[in-house]
């Protein structure tokens, strides 16, 4: 019996608190997510056409769903150019080269900008959890500014200050992400603090920094890393954000936000193709992340 | 697809434009006009700080009245109206006279002329438009630089000396313009320059201002009324009056009831602020607007087919061109400039960038204009790039790469949606030939302070500047002359003594055989250096309702409200 169930036993409710389950929306986030990564590995290694190359052919549809079998056959045989499985846009790029190029850009700055975030957010967390003092909460009502501000426009300001570059971008991103880290961290250390393997290790002798770093801090973590998923998720959807409204990636790097503002203006003309193929892409990794966090939260609190 | 022509897009343009304005889904009366504009006028003083912003000098053409313009040629084949460049005519004035004896013209004005305020035009007008512009009291010294570049005596670089003992007499008008009666000016040239006419077309430098209503808004501290001008109207004695604007949103014009040509046929005009060139697109087809513009060629390319939506154009003035600073290495290399030149896809471009609306450009002048000289130069030949780049000293790129910061292909960020796939075409044909191309989007308003003022730009796209003078010796003077002869908009750092020699006689040349030899022979040396990198000239393009007639260009690429009529 689970502790949730042995819990609704003994109070005779029903369990708010479900086991994680890993069905299969679980599964398909996860396959999207190793996906994605595989792809920021080899992406641009595999694209049919180079992302950042014209072909000089420029708006062509993706081929009807009809033709496909004809195409992968000829394909397979090696016959006839390489089809534009995902159409081309203004500039003549192959959409689907780019769409499976862009997860190198797109995820390597979520998941560096998440990193960064975890180094900077983490200890200053344990910090002012362990040792409340003036300075600590100097500290966390500087982290609740920051926190105040919406996060795409401090993002603009800081890259606008910066410079528009994937460093810049990157670093832009650590900094707004950072107080969500600190704040987790912070609840969770200061719960952690008043348990008795805390006042086991002061008996024996542990200095607090000791206590702090050895004992209270790998405890602390499970909800950090939890929501280290959803972050990278909402990452890559600032990234987009970002490019779309120009202070992002610059062009013609393969990057899914400036992918849709680019193919944006062909909608009207019934071009949809140069922007709906990496929304989708944006929206299934997006989510997948969600979904995993989700799980990964579920399967903490048990 | 047909479902999303025909019935979404209708539903959604009128959606967008009872959001954005407020009004319903009628359409516009007959004698009423909705135009939609990337941006509104931001001021419409002549000296004023937006003066090179296009839909600025869209507001300006309606209110000011110019001393002459060009007669009507004809319709070209999309049933654009068209000028005659060898046929001036008299708008504000009925006739001139010239005596090259004592280097004077002779301007006679038109009777019977009012502003929108009632005030009577006189020749008192005319001095008071002309000592402004001596002032150069405004932001920018527009005014000053047409009557400066006519060589109008005591127009001189004196008005901006350091000393006020110098400057302050140089600021005010002297005997060289002087009035004979109400009706009658004598301008005193200091040598023989033909540009006087062709200077004098130019509405948004020499349209004329109702000296009364200046006077009456001006104050001690701002004697010329800039501020009036450039923020509430410009009063002239042109078709339309502003009888609304709110900035950054909307203009209303309505017509001048004492227009001295007559009313105009459509009674009010509204150009209204619609930043999207999609939602435009939409609401031009929702029928309801009348006119826009700034769109891509694509876009125009796909209303061609819409009911009720006319696309038409004119290859008047516009050209897309490559700027390589002779100030930043390796780009004062010759070799590498032609190179460049011959590495160019030009007619890919010209599908890509501009759905076949264009044309190589073979010039640095308008192809329009008189004097225009071809070159066949520069062609699609990357086999001839290559053995060029050799003979710069860069076999096959090598050596480039320690110069990758110059090879950033710098372009005004807004224009994405129209430079996006030239920037990317160039590129992809570069790239190969070892040329270490990346691309550099730029906000539009940090590219014109590093085009203008820094002049630091090193590797360019650039497609809105033209001459508006119609002449080849203008055009030159205005981006290839060295500064120090005068030149003003020297973009690229060019200076050449050669040039500027042949300029300072073509200038003064009375005998209009040699003036044509000496300005051919300039062209022609502007592209053996690849001053410019002229790339393609393509279509000015409105797209408006197939009930509205009298669509007219003129070089400003101003559309003029009054010729319009359903």
């Amino acid at each position: 019996m689970s502790q949730a169930e042995l819990l609704a036993a003994d109070t005779g409710l029903a369990p708010t608190i479900r086991e994680p389950r890993f069905g299969g929306l679980t599964i398909f986030a996860a396959c999207v997510v190793g996906i994605m990564l595989v792809l920021a590995v080899i992406g641009p290694s595999i694209a049919p056409y180079n992302p950042s190359a014209s072909a000089f052919a420029q708006y062509i549809p993706p081929p009807a769903i009809g033709a496909i079998p004809h195409l992968l056959w000829n394909m397979v045989r090696g016959v006839g150019p390489m089809p534009h499985w995902f159409g081309t846009d203004a500039s003549g790029f192959d959409v689907f080269s780019r769409v499976i190029s862009a997860p190198r850009v797109d995820l390597v700055i979520a998941v560096l900008a998440n990193g960064f975030a975890l180094l900077l957010g983490v200890p200053i967390g344990l910090i002012a959890g362990y040792f409340r003092n003036p300075a600590t909460e100097i500290m966390m009502r500087v982290s609740d500014v920051v926190q105040s501000f919406p996060v795409f426009i401090s993002a603009m300001i800081l890259v606008a200050l910066a410079g528009q570059s994937v460093v810049n971008l990157v670093i832009a991103l650590a900094i707004l992400y950072a107080p969500i880290y600190v704040r987790l961290t912070r609840s969770e250390v200061m719960s952690q603090k008043v348990r008795g393997m805390v006042e086991a290790s002061r008996a024996i002798g542990l200095s607090e920094m000791a206590i702090a770093v050895r004992h209270v801090l790998p405890n602390s973590l499970g909800p950090t890393l939890v929501q280290s998923s959803v972050t990278i998720g909402f990452a890559i959807l600032l990234t987009a954000g970002l490019s779309f409204v120009g202070a992002g990636v610059r062009p013609p790097a393969a990057e899914w936000g400036l992918m849709i503002a680019t193919g944006a203006n062909d909608m009207v003309l019934g071009q949809w193709w140069a922007s709906v193929f990496p929304g989708i892409a944006i929206s299934l990794t997006v989510f997948s992340f969600a979904v995993l966090g989700e799980m990964l939260e579920r399967h903490y609190r048990n | 697809m047909a479902l999303w022509r025909n019935v979404c897009m209708p539903i959604l343009g009128a959606s967008l434009l009872s959001a954005s304005i407020g009004v319903g889904t009628s359409q516009a009366a007959p004698s009423q006009l909705l135009i939609l504009t990337e941006d509104v006028p931001a001021g419409l003083d002549i000296d004023g700080p937006s003066i090179a912003i296009p839909t600025t000098q869209e507001g300006m053409v309606q209110l000011l009245e110019p001393l002459i313009d060009y007669t009507p040629k004809g319709m070209n084949a999309d049933g654009v109206v068209v000028p005659d460049f060898s046929r001036p005519r008299g708008r504000l004035l009925e006739s001139w006279s010239y005596d090259p004896a004592t280097l004077t013209w002779t301007l006679h004005l038109r009777h019977d002329v009012k502003s929108c305020a009632g005030n009577t035009f006189t020749a008192d007008d005319v001095l008071y438009t002309w000592a402004r512009a001596k002032s150069v009291s405004g932001a920018v010294p527009n005014a000053w630089f047409l009557l400066n570049m006519s060589s109008v005596a005591n127009f001189s670089t004196a008005v901006f000396d350091k000393n006020p003992a110098v400057s302050g007499p140089a600021r005010k008008l002297g005997d060289e313009i002087t009035k004979v009666d109400d009706y009658t000016i004598k301008v005193k040239q200091a040598q023989p320059n033909p540009l006087f006419l062709v200077n004098m077309a130019v509405v948004i430098s020499q349209g004329i201002y109702d000296k009364t209503d200046m006077l009456k808004h001006a104050t001690p501290s701002d004697p010329w009324s800039h501020d009036y001008a450039n923020n509430v109207t410009a009063p002239s004695f042109g078709p339309y009056c502003v009888s609304k604007w709110v900035k950054n949103d909307e203009m209303v014009f309505t017509a001048n009831p004492n227009y001295y040509r007559g009313k105009a046929a459509i009674n009010r005009v509204v150009m209204k602020r619609v930043p999207q060139a999609a939602n435009r697109l939409v609401i031009l087809r929702s029928g309801q607007a009348q006119v826009i513009q700034g769109m891509t060629a694509h876009q125009y390319d796909s209303l061609k087919s819409a009911k009720g939506v006319t696309v038409g154009g004119v290859y008047g003035n516009e050209g897309m061109f490559i700027v390589m600073n002779f100030k930043t290495k390796p780009f004062d290399n010759i070799k590498l400039r032609q190179a460049i030149a011959d590495a160019i896809p030009y007619s890919r471009i010209i599908d890509v960038g501009y759905a076949g609306e264009a044309k190589q450009w073979k010039s640095v002048i308008p192809t329009t204009y008189p004097d225009y000289v071809a070159s066949d130069d520069y062609n699609y030949d990357p086999d001839k790039a290559k053995q060029l780049l050799a003979e710069a000293g860069y076999p096959g790129g090598k050596g480039l790469e320690q110069y990758a910061d110059a090879f950033k292909l710098t372009y005004v960020a807004e224009k994405e949606a129209t430079l996006g796939p030239v920037v990317n075409a160039i590129r992809t044909a570069l790239v190969p030939l070892g040329i270490p191309v990346t691309l550099n989007p730029m906000p539009e308003t940090e590219y014109g302070d590093h085009q203008i003022v820094k002049k630091d730009l090193a590797f360019a796209i650039n497609d809105q500047e033209k001459p508006i003078g119609v002449d080849a010796g203008y055009a030159m003077q205005l981006f290839f002359v060295s500064k120090e002869a005068g030149g003003l908009n020297n973009m690229e750092n060019y200076a050449n003594p050669e040039i500027d020699a042949l300029w300072a006689k073509a200038k003064l040349e009375t005998d209009v055989t040699k003036r044509n030899a000496e300005l051919a022979q300039m062209q022609q040396i502007l592209m053996r250096d690849v001053a410019w990198l002229p790339v393609v000239t393509f279509k000015t393009q409105w797209a408006y309702s197939d009930k509205l007639k009298g669509v007219a260009w003129v070089p400003d690429n101003s559309m003029r409200f009054y010729d319009l009529h359903y």
